[in-house]
């Protein structure tokens, strides 16, 4: 699934909440599925902000194309980004640059998680989180969320033998925890994958499996859980008969790999 | 843009004793290892590559690190792709050259006020936009003051040159797709020895 099909299939959700009170009253799942905008309860405005961020997470458009849209609407209900409110005023340039980015950074993160099969888990059976956006003022302290959201969970599933990378398998109740603000946060969004703060530019990399046995993270032999089929579906199947019958070591020699 | 993940020479006779659901599953494997070279093959790249904004002492607009996050991937019985939709992305296959679609002309920026802005975000924040007459500029005033500064230069068209280097290179892909291929027969062959298969 590709990010912009990710922010199509989001219900509309207009509120006059500010974003903690929408935090407490629904629940992360309704938040997660809405495209919310604190404080702005004009149906059509969400929907054009939810075209907006699909043709951006398309590529069809860029962040100045955007916000040139969303800024022509908003004058035409009556807002302009000179009126006064800061980050509260709909039309403030920054919080127009908050809401495309984290639109565009959730549903990006919920399309990669959606890719995750047996096959990639296999792969790539752990997240990294690092910086994968620059900003200005960079929040300094991830390593500490990270610490506290890894005794939040016992640290299951997180690397411990790594010094200042944050890494933990794909299925680790640290994602959630760090979406949660464990350890006290409450500039964090409820979601168990990125951005796990506003305005954060920290995401995920995918970790090669030699990593994560290298680093202790999994054995050799280990998958990583998630509902696997109890038999080999029949793509598997048919790889399976295919190399049997070409023999493994064969293939494995045209293709130049030493086994 | 997509990069497309295809066959190697030498997996060829192999892959003709699979059917199509293997095949695909095979590609798939492929195109996501690909995908996520891509993805930190271009952040490391996007963190060197701001000299525009730097040129004009604006803030970055960190187009491809943001774009960079939108990688992703698909695959069929045919072929395995990554999928680019970054803007510009298609210079590191050849030379872009971009011309204005519904605007008489491209805008330049030359300002760090307009850097990464639209005229229309500009005229929003209540710039005053003029162009002089016979002269290829965009020129505004901010408000509350009298004094007009260049913000825009306007071209009919712009050519990008290409840049390779956007992107892993070739054998960097191919190699990576290879390892996929093997890790996905070997993940495939333990499963079925743990299934009893």
């Amino acid at each position: 699934m590709r990010p912009e099909d990710i922010i199509k299939i989001k219900e509309l959700l207009p509120t006059s909440l500010g974003t903690d009170e929408i935090r407490e009253r629904y629940a992360s799942d309704i938040l997660r599925r809405s495209i919310f905008s604190a404080k702005m309860e004009e149906a059509h405005y969400l929907a054009k902000v939810r075209e907006v961020c699909a043709r951006l997470a398309a590529g069809e458009i860029n962040e100045a194309d955007a916000r040139k849209t969303l800024l022509d609407l908003l004058g035409r209900m009556g807002h302009s980004p000179l009126d006064e409110g800061g980050i509260k005023n709909p039309a403030s340039i920054r919080r127009l640059n908050l809401i495309l980015d984290t639109q565009r950074q959730m549903a990006a993160s919920v399309a990669r998680a959606s890719e995750q099969t047996e096959s990639t888990l296999h792969q790539f059976p752990a997240w990294e989180l690092t910086r994968t956006e620059g900003r200005d003022m960079p929040r300094g302290d991830w390593l500490e969320r990270w610490k506290r959201a890894g005794e939040s969970v016992g640290f299951e599933g997180v690397a411990t033998k790594t010094l200042g990378e944050m890494i933990a398998l794909k299925n680790s109740p640290i994602w959630a925890a760090l979406g949660s603000g464990a350890g006290g946060y409450r500039d964090t969004l409820g979601n168990p994958y990125p951005p796990f703060a506003f305005g954060s530019g920290m995401g995920w990399l995918d970790v090669e499996r030699a990593k994560c046995v290298s680093i202790g993270l999994i054995n050799d032999d280990e998958e990583i859980e998630i509902e696997e089929a109890p038999s080999l579906s029949p793509a598997e199947a048919d790889i399976l008969q295919a190399v049997e019958r070409y023999g493994f070591q064969d293939l494995m020699k045209d293709l130049g790999v030493n086994v | 843009m997509n990069v497309e993940v295809t066959i190697e020479p030498s997996f060829t006779r192999f892959a003709k004793m699979l059917q199509g659901p293997g095949k695909k599953l095979l590609f798939s494997a492929a195109a996501n290892a690909v995908s996520v070279a891509a993805r930190r093959h271009l952040l490391s790249e996007a963190s060197r590559r701001h000299s525009s904004s730097q040129r004009l002492g604006a803030r970055p607009s960190r187009h491809l690190e943001k774009g960079a996050n939108k990688i992703s991937f698909r695959a069929d019985e045919n072929h395995g792709e990554v999928l680019l939709p970054i803007p510009g992305i298609s210079r590191a296959f050849g030379n872009v050259a971009i011309f204005a679609k519904r605007a008489r002309a491209l805008t330049i920026p030359v300002n760090k006020v307009s850097y990464a802005r639209r005229a229309g975000e500009l005229k929003s924040l209540g710039w005053t936009l003029f162009r002089p007459k016979g002269k290829d500029v965009l020129m505004g005033t901010k408000p509350g003051e009298d004094k007009a500064v260049a913000l825009y230069i306007l071209k009919k068209r712009v050519t990008q040159r290409q840049d390779r280097t956007l992107l892993p290179s070739d054998s960097t892909i191919g190699d990576t797709a290879t390892k996929a291929y093997v890790m996905e027969i070997e993940r495939i062959m333990r499963k079925a020895k743990r299934n009893g298969n």
